[in-house]
């Protein structure tokens, strides 16, 4: 992907972006809120964020933001006004606006800014939902009877090992 | 006889700076051979080494429950959260389901078809068009009708985004 393009519902061109580099295995996704667009690469650690709009509000490359040499590029996420933003490698990094607020070990983040708590998966047998200010980890669930499959914006998919369906969850926050 | 002792002497002195040299380049090469570590393969133990770093790295920020902690669970039977007020239960996925997305993805493909002639329009903006083959049968390199096809690289991330949406 070299180009990223928005348009509005009636097709209109908003805004075009030529990204720094070209991206061979990118992935684009909104937010939960749906005001970001969260471009990244999978092999190179690129990232964008941008507004649902097209303004670019945030770049770089995560080994240069975190230090962190590892390859383990997954999905980045940015809360509704871009107050928390985080970058996900082997280990994720949260952010509240400059300054690294934490490090989290764990996947499929969903972060919520009203009420300061982040939901991510750790292991798939465990939902954790933490304070993001104290880092305390305020709700937890882990059960061998289960596999936590995803965190998708609000919706959490579980199966049930028992009857290998899966069961769909919402986040009301 | 002073020609024939320097021959002798020098012939000596050749064997010895030749036995050296032997010796220094066996050293030379046991201690090239012992330290040497092949570009192509990696260390015997050096994966083993990574993983074990970056596992222990991934274990100082393992999320550990305090006393406050409050644990939720999830009935096997109903699907039903108890314990955690803002998770809630929504269903089981059904074939149904998978028939509505894929409806929905149908829905988006067309709106795709509609983009598509303007996306060419803005990508081929300022850019020289280049023609390949016979003029009857043209494809225009650059331009996303050539260079990816349905559900390829780019269309399938504008998928994507619009699946998203």
């Amino acid at each position: 992907m070299d180009e990223i393009f928005f348009f509005d519902d009636k097709m209109n061109l908003l805004a075009r972006h030529k990204l720094d580099r070209t991206l061979y295995m990118p992935f684009v996704r909104l937010n939960a809120e749906e005001t970001y667009v969260i471009v990244s690469n999978g092999v190179s650690g690129d990232f964008y964020f941008f507004t649902i709009d097209g303004k670019l509000e945030r770049k770089g490359i995560v080994k240069d933001v975190t230090g962190d040499g590892g390859t383990s590029y997954s999905k980045n996420s940015i809360s509704s006004t871009g107050k928390y933003w985080l970058l996900s490698n082997n280990i994720a990094y949260l952010f509240e606006k400059d300054n690294l607020l934490s490090k989290l070990y764990g996947y499929n983040f969903y972060i919520n800014e009203k009420s300061n708590l982040i939901i991510y998966l750790q292991n798939l047998d465990k939902i954790i939902v933490k304070n993001i200010n104290s880092d305390e980890v305020k709700y937890y669930f882990n059960s061998k009877n289960f596999n936590v499959l995803n965190i998708e914006k609000r919706i959490i998919e579980i199966q049930n090992l028992k009857n290998n369906k899966i069961y769909k969850y919402e986040i009301n926050l | 006889m002073f020609r024939k002792n320097s021959i002798v002497e020098s012939k000596n002195q050749s064997e010895i700076s030749s036995n050296i040299s032997t010796s220094e380049s066996k050293n030379d090469r046991d201690s090239f051979k012992k330290n040497y570590v092949d570009p192509r393969k990696p260390h015997p133990d050096s994966i083993a080494k990574w993983n074990a770093q970056v596992m222990a790295e991934k274990q100082k920020y393992v999320a550990v429950p305090d006393d406050d902690t409050k644990f939720f669970t999830i009935d096997p039977e109903s699907g039903e959260v108890e314990g955690c007020p803002f998770i809630k239960f929504v269903g089981i996925y059904s074939e149904m389901d998978y028939e509505k997305e894929e409806m929905r993805r149908d829905s988006l493909r067309k709106i795709l078809k509609e983009l598509k002639p303007k996306m060419r329009t803005y990508i081929m903006e300022g850019k020289d068009e280049m023609w390949y083959g016979d003029p009857k049968n043209v494809e225009i390199a650059g331009s996303p009708e050539a260079a990816y096809d349905e559900g390829s690289h780019l269309i399938s991330n504008l998928q994507l985004m619009v699946n998203a949406l």
